[in-house]
C-alpha cells in the first residue's frame, strides 16, 4: 500500500497550483465550473498538448525548436490552402502533416548533419516560415468554409468536443512512440549522455534528425485541427506558441538540462496554462495585459518546479 | 585538548536516509604524515572526506582541527582551517589558463582592481617550478595532460594557507611513470609538514607513499596500522571483511582462430603510427603504455567511432571498410568498454534496463516495437548473470556504486553478443571486491570463447591477467611480450622513451 505522504509527493507540485486557481477561478465566477465551461478548457487546451508533446520531444533529446510556432502557422496555412482547392480532407491532413514533417526535416537537417546550435537554427528558419505563410495568404488569413472539416475542430451540440478528442488520440501516439519505439528510447540515450550514445553505436545523427522532423509532423496534424476550429488559417496565428509549447513541457517534469522528461507529464503543463488563460477572462482581465500575466505566471511556476527538484536531486 | 594531531575526528557520525554512512569514526593525522585511507566503495571514505570539506555537517561526534573544536561545517570555513581537497573529478576550468585555474578565486590584482596577468604568471610560474613541473602557465587547462592537470590542483591547494591535503584517488587516472612524479610532490609537501589524507584503491601504492594506514568498513572504523605492520592480503581482508582469494585468477588455454588483426594501421588525426596487432579467440590481451601513448586512441580506431587513414582492420578475416560507424561495427561482433564510465560507458540518468538494451535494440527487439515483457526478460538474465546488486531492474544507474556501475556497462556489451571485446580500464575506481568479479567474468568470457583486448594502466593487473601484452610508446607498439615472460619491470623500461636501449620486436 502505498501510504498517503508518498502518493501526495509523488504528484507533481504543479498539479496543487492547478486545483488551488480551479477553486478560485470558480470562486470568482459561477459559469466556471460547469461542464459546458470544462468542454471549452478542452477545446482550447487540446491543440497546445500536440505542440507541446512534439516541444517535449525536441527538449527530451537535448534540444529545442523555437520554430513550432512558425510550423504550426505554415502548415496551417497549407492545409487551408489545399482544402480550399476542393481536395477530399485526407489531402489536406496529409498536406499539413507532410509540410510540418518537412519543416521539422530542414530544422533537424541544420541541427544533426552540419551540426549547427538548435537555437539559432530554429529562431531563424521560424523567420522564414512565417514568412512563407505571409507569401501564401498574401497577408490575410485564409477562411475554410468545408463543413465536414470543420467537423474535426467543432465542440458537437455544445457537449462532444471534436479537437479535443482528435489531439487526444495523437496525444496517445506520442506517447506510444515514447514508450513503444526506437526514436522514444533513443532520444533518451541522446539527450541524457550523447557520447555514451554514440560509442553504444546508435545512429544519433539519424535520430536527432529524426526527432525534429517527428516534432514537425506532430505539429502540422496539430495545425489541421487548429484551421479546424478557427475555421481560418491566419499567417500569424503562431506567435508565442513555442513559448507555451516549452513552458508547458518543463511544467511537466520535462528538464532543459538533461535528457529527462516523460511526454506524459506535459499534459499538466497544458492544464495549467489553459486555466490561466481562461481563468483571466473569468476575472476580467483586459486583454491587453493577458500576455504579461500568462508570462509571469509561468515563470514564477517554472522557477518553483525547478527548485523543488534541484532539491530532490540533492537528497 | 592537548595533542600534536592536525586533524582529529571523535565518534563522527552521519546518517542519510537508510544508510549509515558514517558511524563511530575515528581519525586522526600528524603534521608531515601521509595517512592512507582505504576501504571499498560504500565504506564511508567520500563522506569522511565530505565532512573535512565542509560539505556535509556530522549528525554525532567531534571534530577537532590543530585541537580547536570545528562548529560550523561548510566550504569556506574549511579552506580558513588549511584544509585542501583535490576530488577524483577535477574541478579546473577547462577553458582558462593553468595560471588563472591556480589563482581562480585570489588573482593578484593591480590597483585593487585590474588582474596583474604578469604578476600572476610568474607566480604561478614559481610554484609550478618548485614542485619541479614544467608546464606552460599560459596553456587551457583542458589541453594539458590529465596527469598535469592534477599537478595544477595541487599547485592550486598551494596558494592557500595549507595544512591539510586530502587526496581522492589521485593516481587514479595516473600511469606508473607519473604516479612517481606525484608522489614525489606529495613528499615534499610533507616535508613542509602539511599532513596528507590519501584515499585510495590501489593497494601495492600504499607502503611507498604512506605512514599510517586507517581501514573503513559500511561506515564503520576498522583499524589503524602503521603500513610496515600490516600485509596487503590483511588489508584486503580487513576490508572486504572475509577472505579474497586472491584477484587474479586465470585458466590459461591454447587460443584460436584470430578474430581480430590489425596491419600497418595509421592515423594522422589520432597520430597513430603503424600499428599490427593480432586477438585470437579464447585469450586476453593487454595494451600496457602510459597514459597518452596511444592505448585509447587506437580502442576507438579499432571500434570506428575515430578515423584512421590507411591500413587494415580484419574481423574474423573479414576486412573492415574504414567508413564504417560504430553502429556497424557492433554488428560485426566487436564491442568497446570505454574508460570514462560516466561520460562515455552509461547513461547515469537512465534506469538499468534501459542502458542494457541500449547498444542491442535490434537484437532484443526485432520487430522495431519495443515489447517490455521481452526486454524485462534479457535485463532479468544479465542482472542475474554477472550479480549487478540492485533493488529493481528500474533502478536510475546514479544511484548505484562504481562497480555495479560498471557492471552495467559491461552487461550492456554482453547483449549485444559481441565476441571481441576491447576493455578500456575496466577496473578503474572500483572497489576490490567488485575487480574480483570483474575478472572472474573475464576468465569466464574467453572460457566461453570470446577475445579480449584490456587496456590497463595497473601492471599487476596486465600482468596478472593477459595472455599476451604489447606495449606501448609514443602512438607505437614497441615490444610484445609473453605472460611467462613479462614483469612490470619490463614493461616499463618498454614504455618509457631512453629506458631501454633495445631493437623493437614489433612495428
Amino acid at each position: 500500500m502505498v501510504s498517503i505522504k508518498t502518493f501526495v509527493k509523488r504528484v507533481p507540485i504543479v498539479t496543487w497550483f492547478i486545483l488551488l486557481l480551479i477553486v478560485f477561478f470558480s470562486f470568482q465566477s459561477d459559469q466556471y465550473l460547469t461542464v459546458r465551461n470544462l468542454m471549452i478548457l478542452l477545446q482550447q487546451g487540446a491543440v497546445l498538448l500536440v505542440v507541446a508533446s512534439a516541444a517535449t520531444f525536441v527538449i527530451i533529446s537535448g534540444g529545442l525548436d523555437l520554430s513550432l510556432g512558425g510550423i504550426l502557422t505554415a502548415s496551417g496555412v497549407v492545409v487551408a490552402i489545399t482544402l480550399n482547392t476542393g481536395v477530399p480532407i485526407v489531402f489536406a491532413v496529409m498536406a499539413g502533416a507532410a509540410v510540418g514533417f518537412a519543416f521539422g526535416a530542414l530544422n533537424g537537417f541544420l541541427i544533426s548533419y552540419c551540426g549547427l546550435r538548435p537555437f539559432i537554427v530554429t529562431l531563424g528558419t521560424a523567420g522564414v516560415f512565417y514568412a512563407f505563410s505571409l507569401v501564401a495568404t498574401n497577408k490575410v488569413g485564409i477562411r475554410v468554409s468545408n463543413e465536414s472539416f470543420i467537423f474535426l475542430g467543432k465542440l458537437v451540440n455544445k457537449t462532444i468536443p471534436m479537437a479535443a478528442i482528435c489531439c487526444g488520440i495523437i496525444f496517445l501516439f506520442a506517447i506510444f512512440v515514447q514508450n513503444r519505439t526506437k526514436l522514444g528510447r533513443y532520444i533518451f540515450a541522446i539527450g541524457g549522455n550523447y557520447e555514451g550514445a554514440r560509442l553504444s553505436g546508435i545512429n544519433i545523427r539519424f535520430y536527432k534528425w529524426l526527432v525534429y522532423a517527428f516534432a514537425g509532423f506532430l505539429t502540422g496534424l496539430a495545425a489541421v485541427i487548429l484551421v479546424a476550429r478557427l475555421e481560418v488559417a491566419d499567417p500569424q496565428v503562431g506567435m508565442q506558441w513555442e513559448f507555451e509549447a516549452i513552458a508547458a513541457a518543463i511544467l511537466g517534469g520535462t528538464s532543459m538540462e538533461i535528457g529527462k522528461g516523460d511526454v506524459k507529464g506535459t499534459i499538466i503543463g497544458v492544464i495549467l496554462l489553459t486555466i490561466v488563460r481562461s481563468g483571466l477572462n473569468v476575472i476580467r482581465v483586459p486583454s491587453v495585459w493577458q500576455s504579461a500575466i500568462t508570462g509571469l505566471v509561468i515563470i514564477f511556476a517554472i522557477v518553483f518546479q525547478v527548485s523543488v527538484a534541484s532539491k530532490e536531486m540533492k537528497k | 585538548m592537548v595533542n600534536n594531531y592536525l586533524l582529529e575526528m571523535k565518534h563522527i557520525s552521519k546518517d542519510f536516509p537508510g544508510v549509515k554512512a558514517l558511524d563511530d569514526m575515528n581519525f586522526n593525522l600528524k603534521p608531515g604524515e601521509v595517512h592512507v585511507l582505504i576501504g571499498e566503495n560504500g565504506a564511508g571514505k567520500s563522506t569522511l572526506m565530505k565532512v573535512l570539506a565542509g560539505a556535509h555537517a556530522p549528525d554525532g561526534g567531534e571534530l577537532f582541527v590543530e585541537g580547536k573544536k570545528v562548529t560550523r561545517f561548510n566550504p569556506i570555513v574549511a579552506q580558513k582551517l588549511g584544509i585542501g581537497i583535490i576530488y577524483q573529478e577535477f574541478n579546473l576550468v577547462p577553458y582558462l589558463s593553468v595560471a588563472e585555474n591556480i589563482y581562480l578565486d585570489h588573482m593578484p590584482k593591480k590597483m585593487g582592481v585590474v588582474i596583474d596577468r604578469k604578476k600572476m604568471h610568474m607566480d604561478a610560474k614559481k610554484l609550478l617550478d618548485s614542485m619541479k613541473m614544467c608546464v606552460d602557465t599560459h596553456a587551457m587547462a583542458n589541453s594539458i595532460p590529465i596527469a598535469q592537470q592534477q599537478m595544477v590542483e595541487v599547485a592550486k591547494a598551494l596558494t592557500h594557507d595549507l595544512k591539510i591535503l586530502i587526496m581522492d584517488e589521485p593516481t587514479a587516472a595516473l600511469s606508473d611513470i607519473e604516479i612517481d612524479q606525484l608522489f614525489g610532490i606529495v613528499r615534499s609537501l610533507t616535508k613542509q609538514g602539511i599532513g596528507v589524507v590519501y584515499i585510495s584503491h590501489r593497494l601495492q601504492e600504499i607502503p611507498t607513499i604512506g605512514d599510517r594506514i586507517t581501514i573503513l568498513r559500511d561506515g564503520k572504523y576498522i583499524s589503524t596500522n602503521g603500513v610496515n605492520d600490516i600485509t596487503t592480503d590483511e588489508m584486503v581482508r580487513q576490508m572486504v571483511g572475509r577472505e579474497v582469494s586472491y584477484l587474479y585468477k586465470r585458466d590459461r588455454q591454447t587460443p584460436g582462430d584470430t578474430v581480430l588483426k590489425v596491419e600497418n594501421l595509421c592515423s594522422s588525426k589520432e597520430k597513430l603510427n603503424n600499428i599490427n596487432l593480432e586477438l585470437r579467440k579464447g585469450e586476453i590481451v593487454g595494451l600496457a603504455g602510459l597514459v597518452g601513448s596511444g592505448r585509447t586512441e587506437l580502442a576507438r580506431v579499432l571500434f570506428h567511432v575515430d578515423h584512421y587513414d590507411s591500413g587494415e582492420i580484419y574481423v574474423h578475416g573479414k576486412v573492415i571498410n574504414k567508413n564504417r560507424t560504430p553502429y556497424q561495427v557492433i554488428q560485426s561482433g566487436l564491442s568497446l568498454l570505454p574508460e570514462d564510465r560516466k561520460r562515455q560507458g552509461i547513461s547515469v540518468i537512465l534506469s538499468i534496463a534501459h542502458n542494457i538494451v541500449m547498444a542491442s535494440m535490434k537484437k532484443v527487439q526485432p520487430s522495431g516495437l519495443i515489447s517490455s515483457k521481452v526486454e524485462n526478460k534479457v535485463v532479468d538474465k544479465y542482472i542475474n548473470d554477472i550479480n549487478i546488486i540492485t533493488p529493481s531492474r528500474d533502478q536510475i544507474v546514479k544511484n548505484l556504486s562504481g562497480g555495479n556501475q560498471q557492471k552495467v556497462v559491461l552487461a550492456k556489451w554482453l547483449c549485444t553478443e559481441a565476441d571481441i571485446m576491447i576493455f578500456d580500464e575496466p577496473t578503474r575506481g572500483i572497489d576490490v571486491g567488485a575487480k574480483g568479479e570483474i575478472y572472474h567474468l573475464m576468465n569466464k568470457l574467453v572460457k566461453e570463447g570470446k577475445a579480449i583486448l584490456m587496456i590497463s594502466s595497473e601492471l599487476p593487473e596486465i600482468i596478472g591477467m593477459c595472455d599476451r601484452i604489447y606495449v606501448m610508446r609514443n602512438r607505437k607498439i614497441v615490444a610484445e611480450l609473453q605472460s611467462s615472460e613479462a614483469t612490470q619491470e619490463k614493461i616499463i623500461s618498454y614504455a618509457i622513451e631512453g629506458a631501454l636501449e633495445r631493437t623493437c620486436e614489433n612495428g
